[in-house]
């Protein structure tokens, strides 16, 4: 994958991430399960490259951790989005859209 | 802004790295233990369930290590870490950490020694000079070049040694020959490795090899000198079975013909022949100190002794097995060109069946056209077998050696360089204080003082700074000479020659930094000093 690509999966991860938790508090797998529900399977996110997101976006302070019990009966760090985070998810939005209108300019020129 | 987030985890990351770790850790945990939950209740085992689990995850540790990376301050944790991975590393090796402080110190020393000839150079340009030096600063300079002479001294010193060394490595004979032995790996393949198949491939092998022209004879041992090969070694001793404790020696695999082809010669005895290949009586050929150690009284010739097993082939159905000696050699430098604690045991080929093994041919002629002859009869013989790693002997014995050749050119660089910056830390001490006391020895002149009290001044001076810091790098040079013990074959830390040799260099080479100076002293005209005033 070249850099660019990956630069911008990782820009869209982190939107994607933060959507998630902007609709409820969830850990990890969850979030991973979440993706892969609400985008029918497009986007099968790995737990595994869905936790340096994570963690990534917590040191950043858009996200909050917090070890909490799952419904099973299992400890796990749940994480929710703070004030900061929405500002950044309404940024990432804009931008977002912004992106979306340029390729399909791109696409549609002549 | 988003500032303050990313200082506290910087904080984190630099000094509560432990609870992080914990934290991710169980926070993977809980996420493999969920993950596993779902494949459970979806029908499999617990067992596969979780390795389905971390796969799914992406696996446990590269998913801590990609978190760790992605941290704010991972850079400068690796930065840290890197630190005093090295600073364990330096107290390891308390030598070399002196020799980097030493050379710090000189660098240090360097900067101070070229100012002061810089300022040197430029006051003796100046035509007025009237502020009389206050002496501390002529004295805190001369303080520093005593320094740099002493580490100079301790450089050389250590340098001197370390050549000395060299010079014993390099003529430590290894007790074979290498002149003209040509050495290859080869694997016999498994298909072979029946006893009897092993014998007859290893055999025809040999015959091959020896057929071609310009061949004078081929041999095959299990180790090459000094190559990286795990060592392999058996317990021995008189008495069946072992006493607890037993000292161990090297033990070598050889064919036929493999001493002679190395040029060994016997002490006693015969080489192996085609017919030592019975396991109920092995042959052996030791060295001369397992010889003595065992039979201190006698010829070791037909005598028998009881040696372990582990590593031979696995005819033998015992823990120990009885050996007979058939020959003795000489002690050859088989494992290590300088230390050398083991006796030497050598068996049949045959008998020990060892793979890969290395061979050894002797020859006159260029390796490029032999070696593609070489490679043509073993294709002939078995065309799936290869051949690698061919190189002259030479090359095992030469790297050997080069690890300290490499060491020792280091230290004698630095070490002349050390002895050029001192030299000119002395020049630039001496050129200065006589261009701040022009005045003064302007007016000795004019009171009747000659060149030669001038000059002797200056050199006394010069000199003066030298034995001081000779006195004191040879005080620590004897106190820390152990430190290089560990470099120094054949050669005693405190070798008196070496000591001698360095001091007088030093001494050299600051007579002739005083020179200058001193001529210039003796320059110094009485018009010209009175005229500044």
């Amino acid at each position: 994958m070249s850099k660019r690509q990956t630069d911008l999966m990782k820009g869209t991860l982190d939107l994607l991430v933060l959507k998630t938790l902007a609709l409820e508090p969830r850990h990890g797998v969850g979030v991973a399960d979440r993706i892969g529900q609400i985008t029918r399977g497009t986007f099968q996110v790995k737990p595994g490259s869905l936790f340096p997101a994570l963690h990534r976006l917590e040191q950043e302070g858009f996200i909050a951790g917090e070890w909490s019990e799952t419904p099973e009966g299992r400890r796990a760090k749940y994480y929710r989005i703070t004030a900061a985070g929405q500002r950044q998810l309404a940024a990432e939005r804009k931008n977002w859209a912004r992106i979306v209108v340029a390729i399909a300019q791109v696409l549609e020129a002549e | 802004m988003r500032l303050l987030p990313r200082l506290a985890s910087l904080w984190n990351t630099l000094f509560r790295k432990e609870r992080l770790e914990r934290d991710l850790d169980d926070e993977l945990r809980a996420a493999v233990d969920t993950l596993a939950d779902r494949h459970v209740a979806g029908g499999m085992d617990p067992a596969t369930a979780r390795r389905a689990a971390v796969a799914e995850l992406g696996g446990v540790e590269q998913v801590k290590y990609e978190v760790r990376s992605s941290r704010i301050g991972a850079g400068l944790d690796l930065f840290l870490l890197d630190l005093r991975y090295a600073w364990r590393g330096l107290r390891k090796a308390p030598g070399f950490a002196a020799v980097i402080v030493v050379t710090l110190a000189l660098g240090i020393g360097a900067n101070t020694a070229i100012f002061s000839m810089v300022r040197a150079m430029l006051s003796s340009l100046q035509l007025f000079w009237r502020t009389p030096t206050p002496p501390v600063r002529h004295r805190t300079r001369g303080a520093l070049v005593v320094v740099q002479v002493a580490l100079s001294l301790v450089l050389l010193i250590g340098a001197g040694l370390l050549v000395r060394a060299f010079i014993e490595v390099l003529r430590v004979d290894p007790g074979f020959r290498s002149d003209r032995q040509l050495t290859f790996r080869i694997a016999i393949p498994s298909r072979h490795e029946y006893s009897n198949a092993f014998n007859v491939f290893a055999r025809e092998l040999q015959q091959r090899i020896a057929a071609l022209p310009g061949v004078t004879s081929v041999g095959a041992i299990s180790h090459l000198p000094y190559d990286d090969m795990p060592n392999w070694s058996l317990l021995y001793g008189t008495e069946t079975p072992l006493p607890p404790n037993p000292p161990s020696a090297d033990t070598r695999a050889i064919s036929t013909d493999l001493l002679q082809t190395l040029g060994v010669a016997l002490v006693d005895g015969r080489f192996f022949t085609d017919e030592d290949d019975n396991p109920k009586n092995v042959p052996a050929i030791v060295d001369e100190r397992l010889a003595k150690e065992l039979w201190p009284d006698r010829s070791a010739l037909g005598q028998q002794f009881t040696t372990s097993v582990a590593g031979m082939s696995a005819n033998i159905g015992a823990p120990t097995t009885r050996l007979s000696v058939v020959g003795v050699v000489r002690h050859l430098r088989l494992r290590s060109l300088v230390e050398d604690f083991r006796p030497e045991l050598f068996l049949p080929w045959r008998i020990a069946q060892r793979n890969p093994m290395a061979l050894v041919v002797a020859t006159e002629r260029d390796p490029a056209g032999l070696t593609a002859e070489i490679r043509a009869a073993v294709a002939a013989l078995d065309s799936l077998v290869a051949i690698y790693d061919v190189r002259p002997m030479r090359a095992y014995v030469e790297e050997a050696r080069s690890a300290r050749r490499f060491t020792m050119l280091l230290a004698a660089m630095f070490a002349l360089l050390a002895l050029t910056l001192t030299s000119v830390g002395v020049y630039g001490v001496l050129a200065y204080g006589v261009a701040q006391r022009r005045h003064e020895i302007g007016v000795r002149r004019a009171l009747g003082a000659g060149t030669g009290d001038l000059m002797r001044d200056v050199l006394a001076e010069g000199l003066g700074f030298t034995m001081l810091g000779c006195a004191s790098g040879l005080a620590v040079a004897a106190a820390s000479a152990k430190l290089l013990q560990s470099q120094l074959y054949g050669v005693q830390p405190r070798d008196p020659a070496t000591f001698i040799v360095a001091v007088a260099l030093i001494v050299v080479a600051s007579a002739f930094a005083c020179w200058i100076p001193a001529r210039r002293a003796t320059a110094i005209s009485p018009m010209d000093a009175l005229r500044s005033d």
